[in-house]
């Protein structure tokens, strides 16, 4: 009777407290299960691999060190690291100042189809990796492509340029691609920061006598400078695992292994090879690369804070 | 109806249930056989649709499953299903220079079937089918093991090919100026010559501007001068798996070939894989010679019409006076896997694509490819006269030079052996341009050392040498 | 007395910009947007292009709209023959001079037909093959180039310069393009749906709930995101191949549901929700899945949306782990295929790989113009704030 009731509503009661209590793990375990199984674990055992040589189908014997020190011995990996650096840092230090000089122009006041603007130089970046690859392996083909004959037309380029054939020239074709698609997204970063500035503090400035380069010194620099930092550390990030695009314009590392980077490098060797022991040591060296990478930048933009 | 998260996310959702639900419908094209066979290459993959048919009549109740897979999926997909569980084909094709990648390891571990002994089993209708084709063609699909002082060699493909490499020349250019080609019978006089032709053609052009080249080669890439090397005896590999990278042969044979192809005394070109490109080199005679593999002057014929009834071919000039008049470059080998149960079906369905005569015949009208099998070269289809090649019978030239085309030894770095080159290639031509021939040989011998020592520490990071 | 000069209230206020500077603004503009511009409206102009277009034309084909036949070595003011209508003969008379003829004449040499919108040439009654650049066959395709002989005369085909959807058809009918359009977009979006649903819960739990481990949990995310993917590669690689999930699309989704990355980024957003809306929830009833769902996830929907779109460019463009992964030529998505398959056969199919590119292309891009503000607001979101 109303003791049932009672007990059915107790009841009910204990579970919606118990479904309230199990919540938050019920919800968390399917994502953690999978992280557990894709994420840690792999990561785990790719500590444990990079000690182990595998060689033939199913064989993992373990040799310690000796992959490591066929690393800091290999040629190959040094132009890996050669390769990716100089990509990196051009790409960086020449997307920054286009980009911010872009996001300049567009904030003007002024500027009427802003958006369509942005919408074109950030265009390239929704292609993705893959199919600007696919694009830029036509785009540069000797004689007959886009590249070589604006080249010819501009700067008086022999027309039989081969862009992707001549070791040298890789690396500024990756780099040029690389910027004609980055460049708009990081554009588009800066341009948000310098809209997020508040017009009137250009106004006070200019009342208080400031001309335009004093302006931009004290008002929009230190606006765009986290954006600034963010894009940098993005960007090199980015930079030090790039393999799509040069893996697929020249459908490997190019000639005299000019297109080379680091991931391509573990690729080949873990996978055309197929020593997984060695391609784990290969990641783990790049990871510790790219965290002191990371560090090194984050201190250099505190101390440059700092002395701001 | 309101979905929760959004409109995107609902859109996204009905698109992964719609594509889903498309997927599930489309035939997935699942084998229907009992015998699978994976090629990689568009005309194999023809001509052996062709062949199928007899052989499913001769034995009832098989159905041969043909794939054509993409030739890079090959080797990955093979790779991976070797080191896992993965379904295998019964039995494939695989390329020469990606075979010998399957070696490593313990002799048990490699998941293609030992046939020598079965090549060696004396028929009853004649010799064993080892004696039948040419032997040097054994060499690339063959991992030398030595056991307590004693080496055997085991075959783990049948060769599909021989691939003799001829030289095409512009037969209508030479006549015109004079010259028979068939004359020049070493590589000295075949450069003498041509170079006196390459400046009599060249006297028309402005000064410094290069409107002829002698022949095709390439400044970048080890495919021409793997060519050349072979042809003098050379190769990337000895017989017993040590590398011969940086041996004499491969150093002069560098030292000869970079001049061609940078410097003053240059003559080569590179012909690359653009079509629309080589037939401009055709039109306007920037090319004079090419190397010539069989199985490229079927894509000659088909893919650069412009050249047609004005090139003919000819044996390689010889290094020395009657030396070898040709090389070999490409093969493919067709492996039959330890995982499929049925060897001996299998066996037979690959002796009828590969050593049946009519249909090697067939074969070979398509795509011009010689057969390695003897028997077959005395086939009336070989001699046909072939128009585009000023009317040789190009069959029979290419089958004159076949038992001479020289062995191709691999090993499993056989694929970083080819990179190694080309990189060395670059280096040189790089250093040749600077700085001439001022201490080249001393360069060439280094830079070479250093590649073959690369390839070196690689071995021995191998736990298994 | 205000400052009258230049129309300017004070010194130093930034004056209104004169009219050279800001047509000087708008010349750079432009002249840079024209530039970015430019390889992607060559990429749709040559999905559009015969193979023998391709570079004789910079964008679209304009030239002449008809197919001909031009007589080689033959008289320099000789017109060519424009070929029209659906099936041409052409007979051959003493003196070389070849005629077009529409009735049956005999002899007749070869009969010309459109099938598919290309010319095909067979051999005429009375004669057994046709003979097309120096070699015998009982039909032929005909491309631009070829040259047909009959007798002693030779003609080369040109094909009009127009363009055509030619690309496309043969993608969809001799490459197996739909199948890999289909691939991609359930891979992409089931992925992402999956991705939305699990990184959602996920940030739910870690902003609005206190649990044993929380804290670990976020550190150890926080931690992994840290790591380069390049890292999992191989491990991941073996981790498949013992699972059987190798060649699989389970070999796709599963790794990648889990991405820290998205788990925060919700976190980040449901921080925000005030509490008292779950307590009042709760009051009335609800369950916690249903607060999940009918309170939270309306509340993030500019987060969702923005999520939505990076996952689904991420997947779509993805293309080292699926080339892995993916061994059956009927599982390849389009990044691969493109490269691997459609890309390796030869220079004359430009056409088709740009057209396969531009396919390729398009989802994506439809989806940014519906989610275009919430991208780039989701994108400068983090950013900005630091």
């Amino acid at each position: 009777m109303s003791g049932t009731v009672q007990g059915e509503q107790s009841a009910r009661f204990s579970l919606w407290r118990q479904q309230q209590r199990l919540a938050p793990y019920i919800f968390v375990s399917p994502f953690l299960i999978l992280f557990c199984t894709f994420g840690i674990y792999p990561i785990v055992k790719s500590f444990y691999l990079a000690f182990n040589t595998t060689n033939g189908p199913r064989s993992v014997v373990f040799t310690g060190l000796d992959n490591f020190r066929f690393l800091l011995h290999d040629p190959d990996f040094y132009t890996a690291v050669y390769n990716t650096a100089t990509f990196a840092f051009f790409s960086v230090f020449l997307q920054l100042p286009l980009s911010l000089a872009l996001a300049l122009l567009l904030n003007a006041r002024w500027l009427k189809g802003r958006n369509t603007f942005r919408f074109v130089f950030f265009s390239p970046y929704l292609v993705g990796q893959v199919f600007v690859g696919v694009l830029a392996s036509v785009v540069f083909v000797p004689r007959f492509g886009l590249v070589p004959r604006f080249l010819h037309a501009t700067l008086a380029a022999n027309l039989d340029i081969k862009l992707l054939g001549n070791p040298a020239l890789v690396m500024p074709a990756l780099v040029g691609t690389a910027l004609w698609m980055y460049v708009g997204l990081n554009c588009i970063y800066f341009l948000a920061a310098l809209q997020a500035v508040d017009r009137e503090l250009y106004e006070a400035a200019a009342v208080d006598g400031a001309n335009a380069w004093q302006q931009f010194v004290h008002i929009t620099a230190p606006a765009i400078k986290p954006v600034a930092l963010v894009v940098v550390i993005m960007s090199t990030l980015g930079s030090f695992q790039l393999f799509e695009l040069p893996f697929v314009m020249m459908n490997g590392p190019g000639p005299n292994k000019a297109g080379l980077t680091i991931v391509m490098y573990l690729y080949q060797r873990g996978f055309d090879i197929g020593n997984l022991g060695y391609a784990s040591t290969i990641g783990w060296t790049l990871a510790l690369m790219v965290l002191l990478i990371s560090l090194a930048q984050v201190r250099i933009s505190g101390a440059m804070r700092g002395n701001a | 109806m309101d979905y929760p998260p959004g409109k995107a996310p609902l859109a996204i959702l009905i698109m992964a249930l719609a594509s889903g639900l498309g997927l599930l419908l489309l035939p997935a094209g699942k084998s229907s056989g009992n015998l699978e066979v994976w090629t990689f290459a568009d005309s194999h993959y023809r001509a052996y649709q062709k062949v199928v048919p007899h052989f499913e009549a001769a034995h009832p109740g098989v159905k041969v499953d043909l794939q054509f897979v993409h030739g890079r999926a090959v080797t990955s997909r093979l790779r991976a299903a070797f080191a896992s569980d993965l379904h295998v084909p019964d039995m494939l094709e695989t390329e020469i220079s990606s075979a010998g990648t399957f070696f490593l390891g313990p002799l048990e571990d490699i998941g293609f079937v030992d046939l020598t002994a079965e090549l060696h089993k004396p028929r009853p209708d004649g010799p064993p089918w080892y004696e039948r084709i040419v032997k040097s063609r054994f060499a690339p699909y063959t991992s030398r093991r030595v056991v307590n002082g004693v080496a055997t060699d085991h075959i783990f493909g049948l060769p599909h090919d021989v691939h003799p490499v001829l030289l095409a020349y512009r037969r209508d250019i030479f006549q015109a100026h004079g010259i028979d080609a068939e004359k020049l019978t070493t590589w000295d006089e075949f450069l003498r010559v041509g170079r006196g032709l390459m400046k009599e053609l060249n006297a028309s052009s402005p000064p410094g501007q290069i409107d002829h080249y002698l022949i095709g080669l390439s400044d970048t890439d080890s495919g021409d001068l793997e060519v050349l090397l072979f042809q003098r005896d050379g190769g990337y590999f000895h017989p017993d798996g040590t590398i011969s990278l940086d041996d004499d042969v491969a150093v002069k044979t560098m030292c000869w070939y970079v001049p061609l192809v940078v410097g003053p005394e240059r003559v080569g070109y590179p012909v690359g894989w653009n079509w629309e490109v080589t037939e401009k080199f055709l039109q306007t005679d920037f090319l004079l010679c090419f190397l010539m593999p069989d199985w490229f002057s079927g894509f000659f014929q088909k893919q650069a019409k412009s050249g047609a009834g004005k090139l003919a071919l000819m044996p390689l000039p010889a290094v020395k006076p009657g030396g070898r008049r040709t090389s070999t470059r490409g093969g493919t080998m067709l492996g039959f896997t330890k995982k499929s149960k049925q060897f001996e079906l299998a066996w037979q369905l690959g002796l009828e694509l590969y050593f049946d005569v009519d249909s090697r015949a067939e074969q070979f009208q398509e795509t011009n490819i010689l057969p390695p099998l003897r028997a077959a070269w005395k086939h009336p289809a070989l001699a046909q006269p072939n128009p585009y090649w000023s009317n040789q019978p190009l069959g029979q030239l290419y089958a004159a030079q076949a038992d001479d085309t020289p062995p191709q030894y691999t090993s499993p770095y056989i694929q970083l052996a080819k990179e190694k080159m080309s990189e060395a290639i670059c280096d040189c031509v790089d250093y040749y341009g600077k700085k001439g021939a001022n201490g080249f040989e001393a360069f060439v011998r280094k830079r070479l050392k250093q590649s073959a020592d690369e390839i070196r520490r690689q071995m021995k990071l191998n736990p298994y040498h | 007395m205000p400052n009258a000069s230049l129309g300017r209230k004070y010194a130093g206020q930034p004056r209104r910009s004169s009219q050279p500077l800001r047509a000087a603004t708008y010349l750079l503009l432009a002249i840079t947007a024209a530039l970015w511009a430019i390889p992607l409206v060559w990429l749709v102009c040559a999905a559009f292009k015969k193979p023998g277009d391709m570079w004789s034309y910079t964008f679209m084909p304009y030239g002449e709209p008809q197919d001909k036949l031009i007589a080689v070595d033959g008289p320099p003011n000789e017109e060519p023959w424009v070929i029209n209508g659906q099936e041409i003969t052409v007979g051959s008379a003493p003196g070389c001079s070849v005629r077009l003829s529409n009735d049956a004449v005999p002899p007749l040499a070869l009969r010309l037909t459109i099938e598919d919108g290309r010319w095909i040439v067979r051999p005429g009654p009375g004669v057994r093959n046709v003979a097309i650049n120096n070699e015998t066959k009982a039909e032929h395709k005909l491309s631009t180039g070829d040259v047909l002989h009959i007798g002693p005369c030779s003609l080369r085909y040109e094909e009009a310069h127009t363009p055509t959807t030619r690309n496309f058809s043969d993608l969809f009918v001799h490459f197996n393009f739909g199948r890999y359009l289909l691939n991609s977009f359930f891979l992409t979006s089931a992925g992402t749906s999956i991705s939305l649903i699990l990184s959602s819960l996920g940030g739910f739990a870690l902003a609005k709930y206190n649990f044993k481990g929380k804290h670990a949990l976020l550190i150890l995310m926080l931690a992994t995101m840290m790591i380069p993917g390049s890292v999992l590669l191989a491990p991941s690689y073996e981790l498949i191949c013992k699972m059987g999930m190798m060649n699989s699309y389970l070999g796709i989704l599963l790794p990648g549901a889990v991405g820290a990355f998205g788990m925060l980024l919700f976190r980040q957003a449901m921080l925000g929700i005030p509490d008292d809306l779950l307590e009042a929830a709760r009051i009335d009833g609800c369950s916690e899945v249903r607060i999940y769902w009918n309170i939270v996830m309306p509340v993030v929907r500019p987060m969702s949306g923005a999520f939505c779109l990076m996952s689904f460019m991420g997947g779509w463009n993805s293309f080292l782990w699926p080339m892995i992964v993916l061994q059956s030529e009927n599982l390849f998505t389009v990044p691969i295929a493109l490269s691997q398959t459609i890309g390796l056969q030869g220079d004359n199919l430009y056409g088709l790989l740009m057209a396969g590119t531009f396919l390729g292309v398009l989802p994506p891009a439809v989806l940014f113009f519906m989610l275009q503000k919430e991208f780039i607001a989701g994108l400068t979101a983090g950013a900005v704030k630091g």
